[in-house]
């Protein structure tokens, strides 16, 4: 019913808001994975206890799991997170695989996003059955 | 859920004054991009880059509008963190010790200071004499050249 619907909706909009699911090369530095979701930081913010998340998954945890650093336990408010621009701008740089099978090229992660809406390998719903 | 590095951090304060001799080429990231040297002390303004405490304590305080020197952008003191997680990386990063190459123990920045409390090559002051001495030559020195033994000796055999 619409109450699952509903459900369904928030958990994709979740599920995009974690961390980049994609593959590195040469693969991700530990500093540079979310201790939460265990891919590469989307979004990425600092805790003053030296901790860094996607931001999404520590608000998250902020609310759901109580006011402290999932790491540690250090007690942490949202207020106190701070966006780290730099992580930010070092893994948009960082060399991933397209993830379409098939697909063999390589590129910067800032512009994976770009590549997949004209990458050959992309599955698109077919503009004929679509509906059927 | 320990994932990221969570090595305690062993000395509070690195010492801004030695001149750390890295195994590897240390990389820019590491860098203040004020001075180039290796971040002690990391902050991290909003445009994204790092600064040692003392590079950004003189820009915020001799300039009314201080801009970054990587991209001019003005950086504002209330967006301006400690980063924590470059201080850890910084702390573990290898270096060989500064009594090389006489010393060849390699250790981590952040535990250079523990080592030096061990370190033979290390120069200490005789707490006789008031000499600088080498720890690895201290034993002798107190038993055969120290003045104050001297003086003892002398001392003995007058009386
Ligand atoms: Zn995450
Ligand atoms: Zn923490
Ligand atoms: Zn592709
Ligand atoms: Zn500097
Ligand atoms: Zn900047
Ligand atoms: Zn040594
Ligand atoms: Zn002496």
């Amino acid at each position: 019913g619409g109450a699952t619907a509903a459900a369904c909706f928030h958990n994709s909009l979740s599920e995009e808001t974690q961390g980049y699911d994609v593959e590195f090369d040469p693969p991700l530095e530990n500093k540079y994975e979310c201790p939460i979701c265990l891919m590469a930081l989307r979004e990425a913010v600092q805790t003053p206890c030296g901790h860094r998340f996607c931001r999404a998954c520590i608000t998250k945890s902020l609310r759901d799991a109580g006011q402290k650093c999932p790491v540690d336990n250090e007690i942490l408010l949202e207020s106190q997170l701070f966006p780290d621009n730099f992580a930010k701008r070092e893994i948009l740089s960082l060399t991933v695989k397209c993830p379409n099978r098939g697909c063999l090229l390589k590129m910067e992660l800032r512009k994976l996003e770009e590549h997949q809406e004209c990458c050959e390998f992309s599955t698109v719903e077919c503009c004929q059955c679509l509906g059927r | 859920l320990i994932r990221q590095n969570s090595t305690a951090i062993v000395s509070t304060e690195l010492n801004p004054i030695v001149d750390y001799m890295f195994v590897a080429t240390l990389e820019d990231r590491y860098k203040c991009v004020c001075c180039g040297y290796v971040l002690h002390d990391p902050y991290q303004t909003a445009c994204g880059h790092r600064f040692s405490k003392k590079c950004i304590d003189n820009m915020t305080q001799s300039m009314s509008q201080p801009k970054c020197p990587i991209d001019s952008q003005i950086i504002k003191l209330d967006e301006i963190f400690k980063d924590a997680c470059c201080r850890r990386e910084v702390l573990n990063l290898q270096i060989f010790c500064i009594n090389s190459p006489d010393c060849k123990f390699q250790t981590t920045v952040g535990h250079l200071k523990d080592h030096l409390e061990e370190c033979l090559f290390q120069t200490e002051q005789c707490d006789q004499c008031n000499e600088n001495i080498l720890r690895k030559d201290m034993k002798h020195h107190l038993e055969y050249v120290c003045s104050y033994r001297k003086e003892m000796y002398k001392f003995c055999k007058e009386s």
